[in-house]
């Protein structure tokens, strides 16, 4: 009997979003009337209510923390890099377009997060494009690709899952977030956080059987 | 209990997002249950797999620019409004000084002077109009604030 999931799997997020929130120490920037020492230690919420001044240094500052998770997010969606970076950095501009009327009492991740989301849902609209996504955007470990097959199976099987339930598999494969972070982001309860992935799961467990030798 | 609903919780367990009294209740019933069990298995040997899909990372370039990206189109965006508006200024002034000047101008006919005083009316009736229903639309929009 395989043991559970093994944690250290998600260390590789860990370390990008550890990356991620290296701030140069004693910055300061300031708003209009208030000045505010930024450093590694900085609360979101203090970022945040500067950036709500207008000071988009401020700003700069919860990019640069969010600014990986809002590519890779995107990516799963749109299909392309280019498109990925193109379609979070204008979600980053609407979102400080909008930013006076976010609540800084609450974690600016999933307020951002349906900004995305809307995003990729209008740019695959407007250019219908729900092919799948070439396999050179999926990294493919060098000793890895004799399973090239296997993974370019499971990509088209993501590709045509219904839309909530290819979004839990993005957020929760390809970002590691916990069910709790995943319910936060989409908006609803864990429990159909938990079904939906278990319903994706049973679909690709289906389309890339034959390859792991499932009857 | 019934399997599919230990399927569920076994989905859950592998993730390591299950209570530890859920987990004691799967564990009780794998060890008696033959089809879980192989469930189990299966859906260890798919995580694993799903564990090492990943995106390729892009360029390190794309993060060192990425803010700066950002900045500079948020800056832009004041030069693009402080330009519509002077345009607007300016295609005004410019409206009221040519309307001006034909009228004034006695060497155009009577008739010509109506023809080219409703067209310019009229563009200006229809600007007035688009722009006046994009601030009653914004005003009114009850969900403006709720992103669909």
């Amino acid at each position: 009997m395989n043991k559970p999931k093994d944690k250290g799997v998600y260390k590789g997020r860990k370390k990008e979003m550890a990356e991620e929130i290296a701030l140069p120490k004693d910055r300061v920037f300031s708003g209009e009337k208030v000045q505010v020492k930024v450093d590694r230690g900085s609360s979101e919420r203090e970022l945040l209510e500067v950036a709500q001044k207008g000071d988009k240094e401020a700003y700069g500052e919860i990019v640069k923390r969010y600014m990986h998770s809002a590519y890779y997010i995107a990516l799963g969606f749109v299909h392309n890099q280019q498109d990925a970076l193109d379609v979070s950095q204008d979600a980053f501009i609407k979102a400080f377009r909008k930013i006076k009327m976010f609540d800084t009492s609450k974690p600016f991740f999933p307020w951002f997060y349906r900004l995305l989301k809307n995003l990729c849902i209008d740019h695959l609209k407007r250019k219908s494009r729900m092919r799948a996504i070439p396999l050179e955007d999926v990294h493919i470990l060098a000793e890895e690709k004799k399973d090239r097959e296997l993974k370019e199976t499971l990509w088209k099987g993501i590709e045509k899952l219904p839309f909530v339930q290819r979004e839990v598999v993005i957020l929760r494969y390809f970002r590691q977030f916990s069910y709790a972070e995943i319910a936060e982001l989409i908006g609803k309860p864990i429990g159909t956080v938990m079904s939906s992935l278990f319903y994706a799961k049973k679909n690709l467990k289906g389309i890339v059987g034959k390859y792991l030798g499932f009857e | 209990m019934d399997h599919q609903k230990i399927k569920e919780l076994i989905s859950s367990y592998i993730d390591g997002e299950l209570h530890s009294r859920d987990k004691q209740m799967v564990d009780e019933h794998l060890k008696q249950c033959a089809e879980c069990r192989k469930e189990f298995e299966e859906m260890g040997k798919f995580e694993e797999v799903m564990g090492k899909m990943q995106f390729k990372k892009p360029q390190k370039e794309v993060w060192e620019v990425y803010w700066s990206t950002i900045y500079n189109r948020l800056e832009r965006r004041i030069g693009w409004i402080l330009l519509s508006i002077g345009g607007m200024i300016l295609l005004f002034f410019g409206g009221y000084k040519a309307v001006e000047g034909i009228i004034q101008d006695p060497s155009i006919s009577f008739l010509l002077k109506i023809g080219i005083l409703a067209v310019l009316g009229g563009v200006v009736i229809l600007l007035v109009s688009l722009l006046r229903e994009q601030i009653f639309v914004h005003k009114r929009e009850r969900y403006k604030e709720v992103e669909k």
